[in-house]
């Protein structure tokens, strides 16, 4: 049957008991107080019935419930001595003393609902036997059990005897004198040794059950000598009895009402002091005062006390015991207390369980706490800025080492996220590098240039995963290194540019130097070379007449000494394009002197040099000039010409300047960048300013060490 | 420039084509060469009109400088050499020394070299069948 429906059955088997005695009592012919008995004895057993159930339906696992269920069926079999007939009223006297057997059993397996030791089973098994067969031993020899004149006939009357009776009854009554003594002798010594907590469980039991028994006692003997008011008393007595119940099933209930509050412990304990509060509350709940809580520490492998003091485990003693408590086979915490509390099992593993939860949140809301802090630290000691973020780019947390770079106010900072708060080409980069730092657990590193309140700066950003779903971001400002970087990249491609230059400026310095050596060669060739070459037939042929036609011949070496001495000027010439003698030896000034007198246009010289140059130099201003005046010449259509030398913040300054038609162009032609090629060579700069129709100047600055 | 010379149409002696870029060579090489036994039927002052000129005067030798403003001597040698009609005796000629040309001389299909300074009728004879 399933546990409803034998609840159920429970409730009607006792209404129809209730109902029959009911009847019993109803129809009696021998009871006098009917009204009284009805009432009282209904009540008496439907009330331990009723207490029973919800008793057992509360803890399932006492037995209590079980026997004050029992106790009133048992109870109501007393009714059956109320009836009129022989043998059913002989049955109900047989068993009419079989409830107080069930209640010593109640009582001294109370509130556990288990007897505890073998002289107690035993005890109570004579209890039960002395009940049961008590009285039909004395109903075997007395005629009238219940001393009422219309009471039915003793059915089990075998031996009718006075004497006998007498002996039967003096002995039970001895006996039941003797067994209740011993009962409130055992439950007074259990009272005395109870601790506290266990008391609080017991005295109510106690002490309407001893009320009772000492009332039905004193309704006994007064009983004897006034049956009136030994009556009135043993109405009092049965009122205590109806009380009975009701106080088991607050013993017991109140248990399970402080399995109700063990759900405070997770709310009530504050976080700063876990451990001195949590005991706190765990002796209110458990109602021990002498509890005790002690703390598994991991890393030091021990227990500490509540004030974190170190704590060994006591060896469980009559009055204190352990209960360790942990959550997946590990140790979280060991409850010291007293020995009473095993009478609420349940309350102390719900207890026991609720208190490890509660450690066990401790724990780690500590360590969190640990881990926040040292990632605090390490924020701190950081020199840029940080965010701790979310997989949504959230921002949980910041370190503003720089507060005027953070991307927004540090008030609005942490209601936004990256996507709203940066540019949306950089939010995409940092979400996808959070993305990867999520899925790697790797550092990712990202750059991006932002727009700050200082400017469009260069900014690397590092990630890495601080959690389950959250990663830190370290921003540095790159943007002197990215400055630098791009400076050296310049340089290096100045410096190749340069070197690109330095070899084009050398190819072409051996080219014009082969030119020029190409030129040389054709000019003595076609030059004084032919004119020797001439002068050589001539004479030859001179020679070959002077006898037979002196006056040819005469005419022949006329001839030849002219050509003589156009040969000798054409050497001249081609010596003085060479290098001019005059430079080497007077310098630079008396050789810009002899160039522009051979000038087709006049030419005003300015020379203010404070002694000569180095040789090297003088040879680049002297062909700077010679160059310029051979354009002039050549294109300007100039009409004069200035020449100025000097010196100007250690350089030398040659500069040509005519009021020709102007329109030169330096890259193209070989004379001007080989004159270029020349001025570099020794660092020096050689600009030429020719714009049409406003002559041309050409200006060269070498530098003179 | 082809000039058809007037003197000696038929003399016996061998008739002779000058050419060079010089004036002053021509000239002197003419007044040379004819005093010593030649007759000098024109003279030409590049590579192309000496081409032509030997073709129109049909000379026995031609005295070739070998720089010559538009082709060198040694082209217009080959030139020469696969003339119609029968090709002129060449012989080169430049102020420069015939070892600066190398094997150039050989193989243009001249007859021979005659260095500027060491002209004569007879150094040109001696090179001559």
């Amino acid at each position: 049957m399933k546990p409803g429906r034998l609840w159920l059955a429970y409730w009607v088997a006792a209404l129809v008991v209730g109902a029959i005695g009911m009847v019993l009592v109803l129809t009696s012919n021998h009871e006098d107080r009917t009204v009284p008995t009805l009432v009282l004895g209904l009540l008496l057993g439907w009330s331990f019935i009723a207490s029973g159930l919800v008793a057992r339906a509360r803890s399932p696992e006492n037995p209590t419930g079980r026997l004050m269920v029992a106790f009133g069926f048992v109870w109501f079999l007393g009714a059956l001595i109320e009836s009129n007939r022989s043998l059913v009223f002989t049955l109900g006297a047989a068993l009419s003393s079989l409830f107080a057997a069930v209640f010593v059993h109640l009582l001294l397996a109370y509130p556990t609902g288990r007897l505890t030791s073998r002289v107690e089973r035993r005890f109570v098994a004579f209890v039960y036997v002395l009940a049961a067969l008590g009285p039909t031993a004395f109903l075997l020899v007395e005629r009238n059990p219940q001393g009422c004149g219309k009471c039915p006939d003793n059915a089990f009357l075998a031996f009718p005897s006075h004497a006998a009776a007498d002996v039967v009854g003096g002995v039970l009554t001895v006996l039941a004198a003797t067994l209740l003594v011993t009962v409130i002798a055992v439950l007074v010594r259990r009272w005395r040794r109870a601790t506290p907590a266990a008391r609080r469980v017991l005295a109510p039991v106690y002490v309407s059950g001893l009320g009772a028994s000492i009332l039905l006692i004193a309704s006994a003997l007064s009983g004897i000598v006034f049956e009136r008011l030994g009556s009135a008393i043993g109405w009092v007595a049965l009122f205590g009895f109806v009380c009975i119940p009701v106080f088991f099933l607050l013993g017991l209930l109140r248990a399970n009402l402080a399995r109700a509050s063990v759900a405070r412990l997770l709310v009530d304990v504050p976080e700063e002091r876990p451990l001195a509060e949590t005991q706190d509350v765990l002796r209110r709940i458990l109602r021990d005062p002498s509890l005790e809580l002690a703390y598994w520490v991991p890393d030091r492998r021990r227990y500490v006390d509540a004030h974190w003091r170190p704590y060994e485990l006591p060896e469980p003693t009559v009055t204190r015991t352990v209960t360790p408590i942990q959550i997946d086979g590990r140790p979280v915490a060991a409850l010291v207390h007293d020995v009473a509390l095993h009478n609420e099992q349940l309350l102390l593993t719900d207890t026991a369980a609720a208190v490890g939860l509660r450690l066990e949140q401790a724990r780690r809301l500590h360590e969190l706490h640990s881990s926040e802090e040292r990632m605090r630290a390490l924020l701190d000691a950081m020199p840029d800025n940080m965010y701790r973020v979310d997989r949504a780019g959230r921002y949980l947390d910041y370190s503003a080492k720089i507060p005027e770079d953070l991307v927004l106010p540090p008030d609005d900072l942490l209601r936004s996220s990256i996507p709203e708060a940066v540019q949306g080409h950089v939010a995409a980069i940092l979400m996808d590098g959070i993305r990867r730092a999520l899925a790697s657990g790797d550092v990712v590193t990202v750059e991006y240039g932002i727009q700050r309140r200082r400017g469009l700066r260069d900014v690397e950003s590092r990630i890495v995963r601080s959690g389950e779903d959250e990663v830190v971001i370290i921003v540095r400002d790159i943007t002197e290194r990215k400055q630098a970087e791009a400076e050296l990249e310049r340089l290096q491609g100045e410096l190749r540019d340069r070197l690109v230059e330095l070899q084009a400026s050398r190819a072409r310095i051996v080219e014009a130097g082969d030119a020029e050596r190409r030129r040389l060669e054709r000019n003595l060739h076609d030059g004084a070379q032919q004119r020797l070459v001439s002068l050589s037939l001539t004479l030859r042929l001179a020679k070959a007449r002077i006898h037979e036609n002196p006056d040819a011949a005469q005419e022949l070496l006329n001839g030849a000494a002219e050509e003589l001495a156009h040969a000798l000027e054409e050497l001249r010439e081609l010596a003085r394009g060479i290098h001019p003698a005059v430079l080497t030896e007077r310098g630079l000034e008396p050789a810009l002197e002899a160039l522009v007198l051979r000038a087709p246009v006049p030419v005003a010289v300015d020379t203010a040099l404070d002694g000569r140059l180095p040789p090297p130099v003088e040879a680049a201003a002297f062909y700077v000039v010679s160059e310029a005046l051979a354009n002039v010449a050549k294109y300007a259509e100039a009409s004069s010409v200035e020449v100025r030398v000097g010196r100007a913040d250690g350089y030398a300054v040659v500069e040509v300047a005519d009021d020709g038609v102007g329109g030169a162009d330096p890259t193209r032609g070989s004379g001007l960048r080989g004159l270029a090629d020349r001025v570099e060579s020794l660092q020096g700069r050689l600009e030429v300013d020719s714009r049409p129709g406003e002559g041309t100047r050409v200006r060269a600055e070498i530098p003179v060490a | 420039m082809a000039t058809k010379s007037d003197v000696c149409e038929d003399s016996g002696m061998p008739r002779i084509l000058i050419v060079d870029d010089h004036p002053s060579f021509r000239s002197t090489a003419r007044v040379l060469l004819q005093a010593e036994g030649f007759e000098v039927v024109g003279e030409a002052e590049d590579g192309d009109s000496a081409v032509k000129a030997a073709q129109e005067l049909r000379p026995d030798v031609v005295l070739l400088d070998v720089q010559l403003p538009d082709f060198d001597g040694f082209e217009v040698a080959r030139r020469l050499a696969r003339m119609n009609g029968g090709s002129p005796a060449v012989i080169l000629t430049s102020s420069r020394d015939a070892a600066d040309f190398g094997p150039l001389v050989e193989q243009s299909g001249a007859r021979g070299f005659v260095p500027k300074a060491e002209l004569s009728g007879p150094a040109l004879a001696a090179l001559l069948p």
